[in-house]
């Protein structure tokens, strides 16, 4: 690992190169979990009742709020980063620099979690003002901090994808059988209690199901059982994810 | 021959301040003497007398023994000829300077010389002289650089400045005179590669390759694609891992992501990789920010080498409003931001109008003139021509010559060619029409070539016998590169 403060530098340059498309992306970044609210939070909400005493609603947002920031920060890495690296070879011009390619990598991931960042705090801007709070300033800042955790870890993993993608079309691969499959079986939109076990233990291997057990334990401010553990396993994975991310996108990179 | 080997190295010397520590006395260049063969010797005798005061003898001679790959044949395992008869010329040689000097200085004479050292007699003859003198020496070999790495103990100072030369300090460090500088062949190899070898998986895109690259030099690969141009180059400026071998930029031992290396190396890439997502100026304000320049400083250098590529007038536009001229400027403006000392050219100006290219070359003459050292990729051998001082032909991962252009020209070709096109029945009865004017001559397609000094007398027998489809031209450096690394198509 040749990480170096240059990683900033890359973070930079994509921030510069970001404030002409800040629109868009805004809107793409905020459209889709927002249309999640209203559509099931709302809604469909409104025949769901009660969940563990509290409105749908109030359910609802923990999941989708760290589900958009795992959706910005793993497109952000996949396709933005597959431009960079093979249309545009901005990679090779980067890493002729003192930069090195693991502070390109870095960088990028940086970028990705920024992104997911962004996203997910204007979900909680958008569900404050829709009234749903995280119990306390402390659970603010907790979540800010996990959703950051989450778009590296997302960030990390979609850079793997990147580094073995031969094409765009690979990408749905990882997509349709990753990352949809993530959102529907780690308890983002109901509760796991009345899957069979063997769909239990699975949603564990999910590491947004970790994240969701996090983000509503900071929401509600109780603690939830087994938190800690959704902790540790969230660190491993993404320290793990880290450094293979990085290594095999600087194999691809050096040739 | 003097003449060239002055013009190679005259302008250098005045450019790096470091090597002058490396080559203090105008002795080292007064006194030296070197040779390679007898027939060369006999004119470089001839050039001594015409050039007083400068007796350093036997100019970089392209395809140098040893130097470069063993596909030269005649060098491949250091194997000159080695006769009594070229002995004993070169010794005569040796005397004859001697003597010339001792007309000057005697005392000198007792004291310094220098020879060739192919040989064993000559090599022992070296150390000789070594041990009895209290100033550098210097030799143009690799096999004296072997015997003195051998005797480290008693030659302790080593110091190799440029290609195949050493300096052979002993201890005392006398004053360097400015002439010595100007004058002589003061060179630092500002990059020394050995045994490079590149593989990737099954394929070896590089095979063991050797090269020196003087400081100031702008130094040429040509190859057809897939010779491996490219990948030697990325090996030089650390963004491609070493398979085997190595390679020294500036005394610092090249590697992936060697930082060092990559802070005094300005690379102008093959392909045009601009960050298409910001504009002009932020492309370049952007490139400073990686090499630690602080802000206002990059502003001002961004500024201008805007202007030093005629582009002031685009600072805001986007990447995609430029055209393929003003994309490859903006690449060679950024390739500038950080005043290499090293600046690597890919294919500069690969899909360029003459303008464009024009403008290219200017701009990397004057990068020159200002002391940078050039690393050029190329397949167009005009551009070859027009920029560098010394160039290798690579074919197939190895290197087949090396040479200045003129060089290799004349050595590989000879002064003229006369391309007649015939059919192939022909041939015979036109070589025995050329028999006596000692060509060589080629057969490729439908046209067959003859390499000449003097292409008229043959043309004329030509014309004379009735034959069309004549021409005479000079021979330039896509007859060596074609007759190097064939005519058929390499893919």
């Amino acid at each position: 690992m040749n990480l170096s403060y240059r990683i900033c530098y890359v973070l930079l340059r994509n921030i510069i190169s970001y404030k002409r498309f800040i629109l868009p992306t805004f809107v793409v970044s905020l459209g889709q979990p927002l249309f999640y609210l209203i559509t099931f939070g709302i809604g469909m909400g409104a025949y769901m009742g009660y969940i563990g005493g509290k409105p749908y609603l109030q359910f609802l947002v923990p999941g989708v709020l760290i589900s958009s920031v795992m959706l910005s920060s793993t497109f952000e890495c996949l396709y933005d980063t597959f431009v960079k690296m093979v249309h545009e070879r901005l990679y090779d011009s980067l890493i002729a620099t003192p930069v090195s390619a693991e502070d390109v990598v870095a960088g990028d991931i940086a970028w990705g979690a920024l992104r997911g960042l962004l996203s997910g705090v204007l979900m909680l801007v958008v569900a404050m003002f829709m009234g749903v709070h995280p119990s306390s300033a402390a659970g603010v800042l907790i979540l800010v901090v996990v959703m950051a955790f989450v778009g590296v870890l997302f960030s990390s993993l979609a850079m793997i994808v990147t580094s073995v993608a031969p094409n765009f079309d690979f990408f749905n691969y990882y997509t349709e059988l990753v990352i949809t499959p993530m959102l529907f079986f780690s308890g983002v939109f109901f509760p796991l209690d009345k899957f069979p076990h063997w769909l239990k233990v699975f949603s564990l291997f999910m590491p947004l199901t970790h994240a969701v057990n996090i983000s509503r334990a900071a929401f509600s401010g109780e603690p939830i059982p087994g938190v800690w553990w959704s902790v540790l396993v969230l660190l491993g994975l993404e320290i793990a994810a880290f450094v293979v991310g990085i290594k095999m996108m600087k194999r691809r990179l050096i040739g | 021959m003097m003449e060239m080997r002055r013009a190679e190295t005259g302008t250098a010397g005045t450019r790096s301040p470091g090597m002058r520590s490396a080559y203090r006395s105008k002795s080292v260049w007064r006194y030296s003497l070197i040779c390679r063969t007898t027939a060369r010797a006999a004119s470089i005798q001839g050039s001594f007398d015409d050039v007083p005061g400068v007796h350093s003898i036997g100019a970089a001679s392209p395809g140098a023994p040893g130097t470069t790959s063993s596909t030269n044949g005649r060098s491949a395992s250091g194997a000159w000829p080695i006769g009594a008869a070229r002995q004993e010329s070169s010794l005569t040689m040796q005397t004859k300077i001697l003597r010339r000097k001792a007309a000057r200085s005697r005392a000198a004479i007792d004291r310094e010389t220098s020879g060739m050292c192919r040989d064993r007699f000559m090599r022992d003859n070296i150390q000789r002289l070594f041990r009895q003198s209290n100033f550098p020496l210097v030799c143009r070999s690799r096999t004296i650089r072997r015997t003195y790495k051998a005797n480290a103990g008693t030659m302790p100072n080593f110091v190799r400045p440029w290609r195949s030369e050493c300096i052979l300090s002993k201890s005392s460090e006398p004053e360097c005179s400015a002439t010595a500088t100007q004058e002589g062949f003061c060179m630092n190899a500002a990059i020394v590669a050995k045994d490079l070898t590149k593989k990737f998986d099954e394929f070896t895109a590089v095979k063991g390759i050797s090269f020196e690259i003087g400081e100031g030099e702008c130094f040429a690969f040509l190859g057809p694609n897939g010779a491996g141009k490219t990948t030697t180059v990325r090996m030089v400026h650390c963004v491609s891992p070493i398979s085997g071998g190595s390679v020294t930029v500036f005394g610092e031992s090249a590697g992936l992501d060697n930082r060092k290396i990559k802070a005094v190396t300005g690379v102008i890439p093959q392909e045009i990789n601009l960050d298409s997502g910001l504009t002009v100026h932020e492309n370049l304000m952007v490139f400073a920010r990686f090499f630690d320049i602080p802000g206002r400083e990059a502003a001002k250098r961004v500024d201008e080498l805007l202007a030093f590529v005629e582009l002031e007038g685009k600072k805001k536009s986007r990447i995609d409003e430029l055209s393929t001229g003003m994309k490859r400027r903006l690449l060679v403006a950024r390739a500038l931001l950080n005043k290499p000392r090293l600046i690597i050219a890919d294919e500069p100006t690969t899909g360029l109008d003459p303008q464009a290219r024009h403008l290219i070359w200017q701009r990397l003459r004057l990068l020159k003139s200002q002391g940078a050292t050039l690393i050029l990729t190329t397949q167009y051998m005009e551009e070859a021509e027009q920029l560098c001082d010394r160039l290798v032909v690579m074919y197939d991962g190895r290197i087949l010559k090396e040479g200045s252009p003129r060089r290799l020209v004349e050595d590989e070709i000879g002064k003229e060619v006369v391309e007649i096109r015939v059919a192939k029945e022909e041939d015979g009865r036109l070589i025995a029409l050329a028999a006596d004017c000692s060509c060589g001559h080629e057969r490729a397609g439908d046209t067959l070539y003859f390499h000449c000094a003097n292409g008229h007398d043959l043309v004329k027998r030509m014309v004379d016998r009735g034959m069309a489809n004549v021409r005479n031209r000079p021979a330039t450096l896509e007859d060596v590169f074609l007759k190097l690394t064939g005519r058929s198509l390499v893919e």
